[in-house]
């Protein structure tokens, strides 16, 4: 490559601008159609052909699934419709930005960091699913999540040159994003729907009318499987709800809703919870049963679509991985941005690809990401919670909005406690009620947080007077 | 528009496609068709899709 094409490209690259800093104007805001691709297609991942066999493995009943993934995803859609979206079309601005202008450039640099790397494991697992079902049609060596170093130099390359193909997209910003989104999300949700309805035979089904008997003896059979612990209804009505809580209640997809031209737009989040969230958890249930038969006791994603529909099925989990990376590594980027707000998103993007890649090249490290994800459900909760009072709230009460903005950038310090007081609450409450399921936590933290915070923030106004000044933005 | 007649040929495949990959599994699942030719028929579904909605399915001006 001649120094000027590298010139060019960058400067092309350098002029992408996804409005980190300032609002989205309204020239660049998208209509509905957009956001339900790409919510539907970010919902519909590789992880569900994971979680969907997890209610199988953890003895849930048929109607505890049945009924906890209703209410749950019908809880997490409100959660987006009533929370996240208004919030991000009134103010336009990425959660970064608005966190920074509230707590301090300090303050938010640990949570952008914090993010970054959780986004950056994510991403990383979802090339290290993706890698395993193209190994499957290979016949290439796997290694399992338990397994620390590469399976060999075939594995290394490939998760490497899927990584790349998913950085190359999340450089390119929101626009390649959602166009890459659009392509594949009318066509992933049939390959579930598919895989699920072709295995019921297997699994004794043979008439619609059969299928409640075979799914409480067969399928969910409300009992765990040895080394499991006992799922319920409420287990899995409080994850389907909290799984997203760092996206909804946590306001990390402000990144996308920012563009949104109506507020409603967070009804778009239905099709991602019922097509991925309640069709493809139960589709991927029905293959995981259907595996167990089979003699495969831990079955991996690409075995699980292997065995519902073939080669097309794997095709679906490698795509279904990549959607899912795409945007999460585009938010990676724009968290690290939030820490170097000089250095281009582009180039800070291609080096949270890097860091995947070498990840991905060591599965033992993305295993413990169920943990990694619950612990962010915990730190994100209360980032919400104190963006939602200070948008909607404080005006009302004339409290001091955006501290630091309008402090030179000095340190938040209600947030810095608030942050501090509830995660350590909730773990407290976690670990004193012997509770199984660190999810239950996020929305006692999400109110924990607001409470301390509005006490913290009103204590501060009345020892210090108001320091307004006029909003550039 | 110049280049109606091959959207519309390119939105026909791409329907087809996810008919493939769709009706199938109900086929299989009442004994019409092995399990093996509904695993034929996801892939063509599969391929249809893809080699023909990239070229209409993101576009602002769709028929």
């Amino acid at each position: 490559m001649s120094d000027n094409t590298a010139t060019s490209i960058s400067n092309q690259l350098d002029a992408i601008n996804d409005y980190e800093r300032e609002p989205v104007p309204a020239s660049k805001v998208k209509g509905f159609k957009d956001f339900l691709a790409l919510v539907a297609s970010e919902h519909i991942a590789g992880t569900e052909f994971v979680i969907g066999p997890l209610f199988v493995l953890h003895g849930a009943t048929a109607s505890d699934v049945i009924l906890g993934l209703l209410v749950g995803n019908i809880l997490a859609t409100l959660s987006w419709t009533l929370i996240c979206a208004p919030l991000a079309v009134k103010t336009r601005l990425t959660l970064f930005y608005q966190l920074e202008r509230i707590s301090g450039y300090k303050l938010v640099s640990i949570f952008n960091g914090i993010s970054g790397i959780q986004a950056c494991v994510f991403a990383a697992f979802m090339a290290v699913v993706s890698a395993g079902a193209i190994s499957l049609v290979l016949g290439l060596e796997t290694p399992s999540f338990s397994q620390m170093l590469p399976s060999g130099i075939t594995w290394v390359v490939l998760v490497t040159v899927l990584v790349a193909l998913i950085t190359v997209i999340a450089i390119q910003g929101i626009d390649l994003v959602s166009k890459f989104a659009t392509i594949s999300t009318p066509w992933m949700p049939w390959v579930f729907l598919a895989s699920g309805i072709a295995t019921l035979p297997q699994l004794g089904v043979h008439s619609f009318s059969d299928f409640w008997t075979v799914a409480n003896t067969t399928i969910w059979t409300g009992t765990p499987v040895e080394g499991m612990s006992k799922y319920n209804f409420w287990h899995i009505m409080f994850f389907a709800w909290l799984c997203n809580t760092a996206m909804h209640i946590g306001l990390a997809d402000t990144f996308i809703y920012r563009y949104a031209k109506k507020s409603y737009y967070g009804i778009a989040s239905f099709g991602g919870m019922f097509i991925g969230h309640f069709m493809a958890w139960i589709a991927s249930g029905i293959l995981c049963a259907a595996a167990l038969q089979a003699g495969i006791s831990d079955p991996t994603p690409g075995q699980v679509a292997g065995i519902g529909a073939g080669i097309a099925g794997i095709i679906c989990v490698v795509i279904a991985g990549w959607t899912t990376a795409n945007p999460t590594l585009y938010r990676a980027g724009l968290a690290i941005q939030g820490i170097f707000p000089s250095t281009k998103r582009w180039k800070i993007t291609a080096w949270l690809g890097l860091a995947a890649a070498l990840m991905a090249s060591f599965p033992g490290i993305v295993s413990k990401l169920d943990n990694l994800l619950a612990w962010f459900a915990l730190i994100a909760a209360p980032v919400g919670a104190i963006v939602v009072l200070e948008v909607y709230v404080f005006k009302k009460l004339n409290l001091e909005t955006d501290y630091s903005h309008h402090r030179n950038g000095k340190m938040n310090w209600a947030v810095a406690a608030t942050w501090i007081i509830s995660v350590t609450l909730c773990y407290l409450i976690y670990l004193g009620l012997e509770l199984d399921f660190f999810f239950f936590m996020a929305i006692p933290g999400w109110f924990i947080a607001a409470i301390v915070y509005l006490f913290l923030c009103k204590l501060r106004q009345m020892k210090q007077p108001k320091n307004i000044i006029k909003d550039s933005l | 528009m110049a280049n109606y007649p091959i959207k519309i040929i390119l939105k026909t495949l791409s329907y087809l496609g996810l008919l493939f990959t769709a009706v199938p599994a109900f086929l299989s699942f009442h004994g019409l068709i092995t399990f093996k030719q509904y695993e034929i028929f996801m892939i063509v579904g599969a391929f249809m899709w893809f080699l023909s909605a990239p070229f209409w399915v993101t576009k602002k001006d769709n028929i």
